[in-house]
């Protein structure tokens, strides 16, 4: 369970981070992810761990929303001072490469920025449909919708962020 | 036929769809594998508490069990409770046997009541109640 967990860390909390924009509620909600599919699916075999974890994931992050949403309703006069995600210190790191690839992690930055910018469920199901390479049938169960509905948010999204990447870099797929 | 080119074009699209989202999978690549060293530790951290939580959950489930276990085998108890079981079986059938069905007046029984004598019939009143005041003289 430990090596499963290591594997599927970080790019959960990518998930999570992508979702949130906050590196603490990421964190937070990895936690209660991993909490659950070890304290209660532990005995499940290994290769329903994948999809059960970010089913998990899911639904936190979904809770996290439905939260949010609550909470803005009612203190609407308070704004959070969140913690940017992805942390500035990514871009730090990068100045140091050469100018070929700095251009390149500048690209990928700004596919990270685009991909911010879909809504959570065209997020949640490109990054499991495209990223983590699951099938229809998978991100519709983890994502609780039909596998109709998944194709048409995976559409939308592959759709949007062309239309980003293309106005920002004049790519043509 | 037309299922299968349908899923063959449905195939196709998928893979243009791969093959232009491939810089941001890049992106996402990289972005996960220059994470900085404070995010990984952090992450590192939440790791070990969900499993040391689940593993003291496991543990205090275990260690509820045991102790369930214990109190059951334990002399005292696995004694005492079949003799307290014997002792609430016995008082319970005694207490129901003292239930009994009341009896018939003997002075009741004994005569032979001719329907149509009146006076009989009066005795045979006077009989009963006398044999009632009895029974509640008895209670």
């Amino acid at each position: 369970m430990e090596a499963f967990l290591i594997d599927i860390e970080k790019r959960a909390y990518h998930m999570a981070a992508f979702a949130t924009g906050s590196h603490a509620d990421a964190l937070d909600l990895l936690q209660d992810s991993m909490i659950k599919l070890v304290s209660n699916y532990q005995e499940k075999p290994s290769k329903e761990w994948k999809p059960l974890f970010y089913k998990i994931l899911q639904n936190r992050i979904r809770d996290w929303h439905r939260h949010q949403k609550v909470r803005n309703l009612l203190f609407f006069w308070k704004t959070d001072e969140v913690e940017a995600w992805p942390p500035a210190e990514n871009e730090g790191n990068n100045l140091d490469t050469p100018e070929g690839r700095l251009k390149k992690s500048q690209q990928q930055d700004a596919a990270l920025v685009h991909l911010k910018q879909l809504s959570p469920k065209q997020q949640q199901c490109f990054l499991l449909r495209s990223w983590e390479g699951l099938s229809v049938a998978e991100t519709a169960d983890i994502m609780e919708c039909s596998q109709g509905s998944v194709k048409t948010h995976y559409f939308r999204a592959v759709s949007k962020l062309r239309a980003l990447m293309e106005d920002d870099h004049e790519i043509n797929f | 036929m037309k299922s299968t080119s349908k899923y063959e074009n449905e195939d196709k699209i998928n893979d243009a769809h791969n093959e232009s989202m491939q810089p941001i999978n890049e992106a996402l690549d990289h972005s996960v594998a220059h994470l900085s060293k404070s995010t990984l530790s952090d992450i590192a951290r939440v790791r070990a508490t969900a499993l040391s939580q689940s593993n003291t959950q496991t543990k205090s489930m275990k260690s509820v069990v045991e102790r369930c276990l214990t109190w059951l085998f334990n002399p005292s108890i696995s004694i005492g409770v079949p003799v307290a079981a014997a002792v609430i079986i016995a008082v319970s059938v005694k207490y129901a046997s003292v239930k009994t069905i009341p009896e018939l007046p003997l002075a009741m029984m004994a005569i032979e009541v001719p329907n149509e004598d009146f006076a009989m019939l009066e005795d045979l009143e006077f009989v009963t109640w006398l044999a009632e005041n009895e029974q509640s003289a008895l209670l």
